[in-house]
């Protein structure tokens, strides 16, 4: 508890000892005491001495809290559709980026990718062609079946004796193919 | 049914200064209510008792609140912000004062009466004043706050920007200042 909060409540014989020797630095008598509970009493109760603010202290305020008001949502307003533009603006820039790309792509041939200029750190540009790079192989996941092999086509004729059965009938029939071969055994 | 008025009485002042924030007069006109007079009062015993220039700075106080009104902190309390500004506005006229007086030669009224012959309560009172008014800015800021405005001392701390164990050591030396200068009252008892 402060001094001046015991001076203001209580009187000079309710004060305790601890009390006193609070406020003792202050006041060491009931005079002294007295005198500065009189001090913080009168400007205490010296609201009757402050007149009444005007009212056209608040007339005017209100005038000007109107005026703000206005002009805030004025303001407001311009915020709005200067948002609502520039969203516009880059919405319609993203629209028109997307669109120019994708027919870029789709007219794009080849041969355009095909020397691509490079720039280079502290020397010339140089060209670079660029080759299509090969398509990965696609291994099958399974096992390819082996070729199946018709036996009964391998079997030798009833009517042809020894190996002449396996002689391609279209060579035999070519006689300079069949001299050549023979030639050659 | 029946629409009801909306009452702001149980709002805090921090919500009411969001809701003025929002544009609810309403709003504004409870605050005023809530501290309109307590200011002028303030403004009042600070500048000299002049009803005028308390007004003015009363209007002035209130018209930068509507116009700062989304800078306030709503962490801090909304009556220390209030006293703060209006602490400083009159060191600013206390500025403008001390250069008017400057120039003009001239010293405030004093307005004490240490007639001893003629002491009763309205003349101790007048006494009182008189000394208050006598005071710099400083200690009248801190005696007005504290006494007439019934400010706590952590609360008179935020106001005026210094540690609370300086406020409390400033109110011991003010008090025995008023003490020592309203000393021929001493032996007069007054029944309040």
């Amino acid at each position: 508890m402060q001094p001046e909060d015991i001076i203001q409540q209580k009187q000079w014989e309710q004060l305790t000892a601890a009390e006193k020797e609070i406020v003792l630095p202050l006041a060491s008598t009931e005079s002294e005491y007295s005198l500065l509970k009189n001090i913080l009493l009168s400007a205490s109760g010296d609201l009757e001495m402050v007149p009444l603010i005007d009212i056209s202290v608040h007339q005017y305020l209100q005038s000007q809290l109107a005026v703000d008001a206005k002009k805030r949502s004025v303001i407001s307003i311009y915020y709005y559709a200067a948002a609502s533009i520039i969203l516009a603006i880059v919405a319609s820039w993203f629209i028109f980026q997307f669109k120019n790309n994708k027919s870029e792509i789709d007219s794009l041939v080849f041969s355009d990718v095909e020397k691509i200029i490079l720039p280079v750190k502290g020397g010339k540009d140089t060209v670079v062609s660029m080759q299509p790079k090969k398509e990965a192989p696609v291994y099958a996941k399974y096992k390819v079946k082996k070729k199946f092999i018709n036996k009964k086509s391998l079997q030798r004729p009833a009517n042809i004796q020894g190996d002449a059965w396996a002689v391609n009938t279209l060579i035999n029939k070519d006689e300079n193919i069949v001299s050549l071969i023979t030639e050659v055994y | 049914m029946v629409l009801q008025p909306v009452s702001y009485q149980n709002y805090t002042d921090e919500l009411l200064v969001e809701l003025i924030t929002d544009g609810k007069t309403f709003a504004f006109d409870e605050l005023y209510k809530r501290y309109g007079q307590k200011l002028f009062s303030y403004f009042f015993r600070m500048l000299w008792k002049n009803k005028e220039l308390a007004e003015d700075c009363t209007q002035e106080l209130f018209f930068k609140l509507i116009k700062n009104m989304e800078k306030f902190d709503k962490q801090k309390n909304f009556s220390t912000w209030m006293y703060s500004i209006a602490n400083n506005m009159c060191k600013n006229e206390y500025r403008k004062e001390e250069t008017r007086l400057k120039y003009q030669n001239m010293k405030p009224q004093a307005g004490i009466d240490h007639n001893k012959e003629n002491v009763d309560m309205g003349n101790f009172k007048k006494a009182v004043s008189g000394c208050i008014n006598e005071l710099n800015e400083d200690k009248k800021s801190l005696f007005i706050l504290r006494f007439n405005e019934q400010l706590s001392v952590p609360d008179i701390s935020k106001i005026l920007n210094i540690p609370e164990g300086t406020v409390k050591s400033r109110l011991f030396y003010l008090l025995k200042e008023l003490k020592d200068k309203l000393a021929p009252f001493q032996n007069i008892s007054f029944n309040q």
